[in-house]
C-alpha cells in the first residue's frame, strides 16, 4: 500500500496535476519518457540533433497539454510531435544532402572515431563496410520527401505497425501505405540505376 | 516483376538493417533538469501579451459598448428618419456618407 502511495502518478494522472497547475509533475512525463523518445528520434535525425529536438517535442507538449485528448496516449502523441519536428527539420536540410546520420556505434562513438582508434583489422572492415552502407542510406533517403524518409524510419524500424506509424504522422492507412510504396519504389530505381552506372 | 522484386528485396534489407542497427540506449546526461529548466523560466510565465491580453479584454469591452451607446445618442440626436440618413449616406458628401454608415 505504502509502496503504491509512493510510486510515480499514472500519465493521466501527471498530465491533470500539469494542468492544475504544477508544473513540476511534468518531470514525472518527461523521466518515464525521454529513453523512448531519444531511441526513436536516433532513427531519424543526425546524432547531433536529436537532444534539441526530443527537448523541443517536450516543451511542445507542455504548451499544447490541454489539447490532448486521451491522456494515457501521452506516448504516442509526444512521439508525433517529435517526428513532425523530425520532418522539419529534414525540410531545412531540403536537397543538399550533405548531413550525414552520423550513426553512433553502440558505445555512441561515431564511426568515424571507431573507425579512427583501429581496434582490430574484422572491426576496421566491419566499420568500412557499415560507414559504406549508412552512406548508401543517406544518399537513398536523400531521394524521398522528408516526411517519407520519416515514414520509412518507422517502418523499416519495425517498432510500429502501420495503423500506428498512421496515427503518428496523422496519415490515413492507405496514404501510408502509398507514401512507402512509392518512395520505396523511388529508391529501388535509383539503386537500380547506381548498379547499372557502376557496371558500364 | 521479378526484377522489381529483387530490387525491393535488396533495399529491404539496406534499409531494415539500418534501420533496426544497434544505437545507444536513453537520453543525454540531465536531459530532464534541462528540459523542466527551460519550461520554469521561459514557457509558464506570463508574458507580456499575455497580461496586455488579459488586462486590456475589459477595457476593450468597456470602450465597444460606450461608443455604441454614444453612437445611438448622437444619431437619436440628430431627429433625421431613415430616408434622410439614406439620403445623407447616398447623395450627401464623403464625410457625411461615411458618418452616417
Amino acid at each position: 500500500m505504502r509502496k503504491a502511495q509512493d510510486a510515480d502518478p499514472s500519465d493521466a494522472e501527471a498530465i491533470d496535476l500539469v494542468l492544475s497547475g504544477r508544473t513540476d509533475a511534468f518531470a514525472v512525463l518527461v523521466r518515464r519518457h525521454q529513453d523512448y523518445l531519444f531511441a526513436l528520434l536516433r532513427r531519424h535525425l543526425p546524432a547531433s540533433e536529436v537532444a534539441e529536438v526530443a527537448q523541443e517535442a517536450f516543451i511542445q507538449g507542455f504548451e499544447k497539454l490541454s489539447q490532448l485528448r486521451d491522456k494515457a496516449a501521452f506516448r504516442s502523441w509526444l512521439s508525433s510531435l517529435a517526428l513532425r519536428r523530425a520532418i522539419r527539420y529534414w525540410r531545412g536540410v531540403g536537397s543538399r544532402n550533405e548531413v550525414s546520420m552520423d550513426a553512433p556505434g553502440p558505445d555512441g562513438s561515431s564511426w568515424a572515431e571507431a573507425f579512427m582508434a583501429g581496434e582490430s583489422q574484422e572491426r576496421h572492415e566491419e566499420l568500412l563496410r557499415r560507414r559504406e552502407a549508412g552512406s548508401v542510406v543517406s544518399w537513398l533517403l536523400g531521394k524521398v520527401k522528408p516526411e517519407d524518409r520519416v515514414a520509412l524510419g518507422l517502418f523499416y524500424g519495425r517498432d510500429h505497425e502501420l495503423s500506428e506509424i498512421a496515427e503518428m504522422l496523422g496519415w490515413s492507412l492507405e496514404k501510408v501505405k502509398v507514401r512507402l510504396h512509392r518512395a520505396r519504389k523511388l529508391m529501388a530505381k535509383a539503386l537500380d540505376q547506381a548498379a547499372l552506372e557502376g557496371e558500364a | 516483376m521479378m526484377h522489381d522484386e529483387k530490387e525491393f528485396t535488396r533495399l529491404d534489407n539496406l534499409l531494415g538493417d539500418w534501420f533496426t542497427r544497434d544505437i545507444p540506449q536513453g537520453a543525454s546526461l540531465g536531459f530532464e533538469a534541462r528540459v523542466m529548466a527551460a519550461l520554469s523560466t521561459a514557457r509558464r510565465e506570463l508574458s507580456v501579451w499575455d497580461v496586455l491580453g488579459l488586462s486590456a479584454k475589459p477595457w476593450f469591452a468597456v470602450g465597444l459598448a460606450a461608443a455604441a451607446l454614444l453612437g445611438a445618442v448622437v444619431l437619436h440626436g440628430q431627429g433625421q428618419d431613415a430616408a434622410g440618413y439614406l439620403t445623407t449616406a447616398l447623395d450627401g458628401p464623403l464625410l457625411a456618407s461615411m458618418m452616417t454608415l
